[in-house]
């Protein structure tokens, strides 16, 4: 039980992360079309524009993550700007555009790499301080990302159901053409996906760089789990994607309770290859026919 | 949600059937479910005296039941000529073990390039055999559609709105065409169509549907009278302008 | 060093191009002609590589144990095939890629087996032997003194251009046809009659087949094998060589090798005024420029057909 509760806590924070690149990824999948293979690198790149910030220059970490939001949600839009708008309006196909970012996936992480060497970063937290609860300890990294994800996964929640622009943007995920004909201002909400979705990825790398380290390829690595999550989810489903990434932590971290943690990451493809064969449109998926 | 729900018709062999209705009433969605594209919740399909109710589509073309799609899926990619020749049933060389050993499948080739540009000849496109389908019209699209349709010999072809952006003198000569197959091979044919002059002049049998149910199925004279017809598509219309 | 001058070291890299351009010719059939997304082809490399390593250190005479290190890289095809080929492009590619991770990390789990990250020693087998007595024999026939990794280096390109030669031949029959009519609209080739999924299956196998044959002359130039040799990166540089020679084309897929492999192990060698470190990661900005490039405004490569090349 106590082991149980312990890993179950482990599970919670790792899918907080999952569910928080999810989220941002699954949006732009569904809207735009794109399979964004770059949001892993737009994380790490966040958790760097906050070690800048917070270790580099000395500022709290409180502002060290709210510059990262905000950088990655610019570094969104000036791809909107100069990569996808114009490829969508040369009519270029979904794998084109998802071999584009694979390229784009390079290039960020790579530059990374360039600028930072490949050493590990911390952020300006103590990693080392838990709370001892009776049954279970509780890190305060551990506190830290679980409540800042439960926070935000609830506002983006939130707005997703009863703002406006949240209402257009489940329209626009449904249908694009159909949400253009029927008034919705699309470039607005094409904008917004990317500060959300792009802020959203600058949090998590943030969350991933105070959670363990950070490495040029901390949110690749971190890109198939949370490709996993969108897809356990059904794509195009952002509370799909926020559940199943934090399903995803938590089938990894309790998988530990029997098989080896080595076998973790295996343990989450092996969840998602599983899901699919049973549920070709996954757990939450609405089934839609495809051509 | 359920688009047909409670359809049953029947199309005699060597006749040539024509599925109506309003927009809406489930002729396309009919026609995924019989060929296979669609997986039925309940209900049977019956092909040839044989259930097929589970088959894929690819087993069911196969054993003589060949469609067409309203919306052309024409291999753009691909040259006029090759679209028609991917057609052809029994080529060994569409087999990966044969793939290597051009004598096992030369003759054959020849011959079905030869057929197909008879087919392509037949529906006006002969001129256009080698350019790429991409650069087709959407009439010569659907022209291109039935004429892989036929390549594939079937016994039972279905065409999803044939005539559609086809030019009336043409779709008049493929009609013949048509009638002309049926004698010659027993070919039947099911068509969905709009046009009612050329649902009434060539169709032995006309299948209306209406809101995912078969209204009824009778001969072109007993349908033109039959008030639930009527009701039908005065219904559909009416909803359209409300 | 003078780079230009170590014979050696361009033969090193040119049998690295010469195992990228077998490992993508594999990919050509799955993607370029049949339209299978696949993003865990490195897997079958490991599967080749691995089968090979773990026959011979086991007492297989490798000459046996290379055939079967190919089939089991087809039979790896099938059996992931099997599930995942109804899948949607986009699924699948997730998928291929989770598979090939689930592969690495469980030989990187079963270190009594594999060696774990601790390598795969001698896994080459009598690959040595061999090539000392090539060596002997070139010898033999006036050509003294020659660099030890010749060898490899011809046999490596024969094979990559009896690969394209086989591809080219199959590339001409009505099979082939059929897999660009599933790779551009699988409802218009079922409509016809034609069997989808098995032909799927077919061109998964025979591209895993070819990836383990690559995985089998990776074996002989590293002799050693570790997880991390496959790890997802050499699919996406197997892609990189694929959209710069042009999906669909053999020839663009053996100059896009060469290209692709200078980038990544030649330019390691020539002189630049900053760290090492860091011309590795401009290397790779290199690479991920090139494919962004080629894909914003030459999607069909140097040398692949625009008006066949299929990215929807």
């Amino acid at each position: 039980m106590e082991t149980f509760l312990q890993t179950t806590i482990n599970g919670l924070a790792s899918g907080s992360i999952y569910a928080l690149g999810a989220i941002g990824l699954s949006l732009v999948y569904a809207i735009l079309k794109l399979v964004n293979f770059a949001h892993g690198d737009f994380m790490t790149l966040g958790g760097y524009v906050a070690f800048v910030v917070n270790v580099s220059l000395g500022a709290p970490l409180v502002v060290a993550a709210a510059a990262a939001v905000a950088a990655i949600a610019v570094v969104g839009l000036i791809t909107e700007a100069v990569i996808w708008r114009p490829m969508r309006n040369r009519g270029a196909g979904v794998m084109q555009l998802l071999l584009l970012s694979i390229g784009l996936a390079f290039v960020i992480r790579n530059l990374i790499l360039f600028g930072w060497g490949g050493q590990e970063k911390r952020l300006d937290i103590d990693n080392t301080r838990t709370f001892d609860l009776g049954i279970v300890r509780i890190s305060l990294i551990q506190v830290i990302v679980i409540s800042i994800a439960a926070v935000v996964l609830v506002a983006v929640g939130v707005m997703l159901r009863s703002t406006y622009v949240g209402k257009s943007m489940r329209a626009l995920s449904d249908s694009f053409d159909l949400a253009e004909v029927s008034g919705i201002d699309t470039r607005r909400v094409v904008t917004y996906t990317w500060v959300l979705g792009g802020g959203l990825a600058g949090l998590a790398g943030v969350l991933a760089g105070i959670f363990t380290t950070l490495r040029p390829d901390t949110g690749f690595l971190l890109l198939l789990g949370i490709f996993a999550a969108v897809i356990l989810g059904g794509i195009g489903n952002p509370f799909g994607a926020l559940v199943g990434g934090i399903a995803l932590g938590l089938v990894q971290e309790w998988s530990t309770n029997w098989i080896t943690p080595t076998y973790k990451e295996a343990i989450g493809f092996v969840v998602l290859i599983l899901v699919l064969l049973f549920r070709p449109n996954g757990v939450l998926g609405h089934a839609t026919r495809t051509g | 949600m359920k688009a047909v729900d409670g359809a049953t018709f029947t199309v005699r062999r060597g006749s040539i059937t024509s599925l109506i209705g309003p927009n809406g009433a489930g002729k396309t969605t009919a026609f995924n479910l019989v060929t296979g594209f669609t997986r039925a919740d309940s209900g049977t399909v019956v092909f040839e005296g044989r259930n097929v109710t589970r088959r894929g589509p690819d087993q069911l073309a196969r054993a003589g039941m060949v469609r067409t799609f309203q919306l052309t899926r024409v291999l753009g990619k691909m040259r006029v000529i090759e679209n028609a020749m991917l057609a052809a049933s029994e080529h060994p060389g569409e087999r990966f073990v044969n793939a290597l050993v051009p004598r096992r499948w030369k003759h054959r080739e020849a011959e079905v390039r030869e057929r197909a540009m008879e087919m392509l000849d037949q529906v006006g496109l002969a001129a256009k055999a080698e350019d790429y389908a991409a650069t087709l019209s959407g009439g010569q699209r659907k022209l291109l559609e039935l004429a892989r349709a036929l390549m594939a010999e079937p016994t039972l072809v279905m065409l999803d709105e044939p005539m559609a952006g086809v030019n009336p003198t043409l779709g008049r000569q493929l009609l013949d065409y048509l009638a002309r197959l049926r004698e010659e091979r027993g070919l039947t044919v099911l068509f969905i169509e709009h046009d009612m002059e050329v649902v009434m002049g060539v169709s032995d049998e006309v299948v209306v549907m209406g809101e995912g149910r078969v209204i009824t199925q009778a001969p072109p004279d007993e349908v033109r009278r039959d008030q639930r017809v009527i009701d039908a598509y005065l219904g559909a219309a009416g909803e359209a302008e409300a | 060093m003078d780079p230009l001058l170590a014979f050696g070291f361009w033969a090193y890299v040119l049998t690295v191009a010469g195992v990228y351009a077998i490992f993508v010719l594999g990919l050509q059939v799955q993607v370029g002609d049949t339209g299978l997304l696949n993003f865990g082809h490195v897997a079958f490399m490991a599967i080749g590589a691995y089968s090979l390593g773990l026959m011979v250190t086991n007492g297989i005479p490798t000459i046996v144990a290379i055939p079967i290190a190919v089939v089991l890289a087809a039979i790896a095809g099938v059996l992931l095939g099997l599930p995942t080929l109804r899948l949607r492009g986009d699924y699948f590619a997730i998928v291929t890629i989770a598979a090939g991770e689930i592969l690495r990390i469980l030989v990187q789990n079963r270190q009594d087996e594999t060696g774990g990250t601790l390598g795969l020693r001698r896994a080459s087998g009598a690959w040595r032997d061999w090539n000392d007595s090539m060596l002997d024999w070139l010898d033999g026939l006036g050509l003294r003194d020659l660099d030890r990794r010749v060898p490899l280096l011809v046999i490596t390109w024969v094979t990559a251009v009896l690969v394209a030669l086989l591809l080219m031949h199959i590339g001409r029959s009505p099979w082939r046809r059929t897999l660009r009519a599933v790779r551009e609209n699988e409802d218009a080739a079922a409509a016809v009659g034609k069997p989808v999924f098995r032909l799927k299956l077919q061109a998964l196998a025979l591209g895993a087949a070819i990836a383990g044959l690559a995985g089998v002359y990776f074996t002989f130039l590293q002799t050693s094998l570790y997880p991390e040799n496959f790890e997802p990166i050499v699919t996406f540089i197997g892609f990189a060589i694929l959209i710069l020679g042009g999906i669909g084309s053999y020839f663009g897929t053996v100059l896009g090798s060469i290209v692709i492999a200078f980038i990544i192990s030649g330019v390691r060698f020539l002189d630049f005024p900053i760290a090492e470190d860091k011309v590795a990661a401009l290397r790779f900005v290199v690479i991920g420029l090139i494919i962004m490039g080629m894909m914003a405004f030459r999607p069909q490569g140097l040398f692949g057909k625009k008006e066949e090349l299929h990215l929807d």
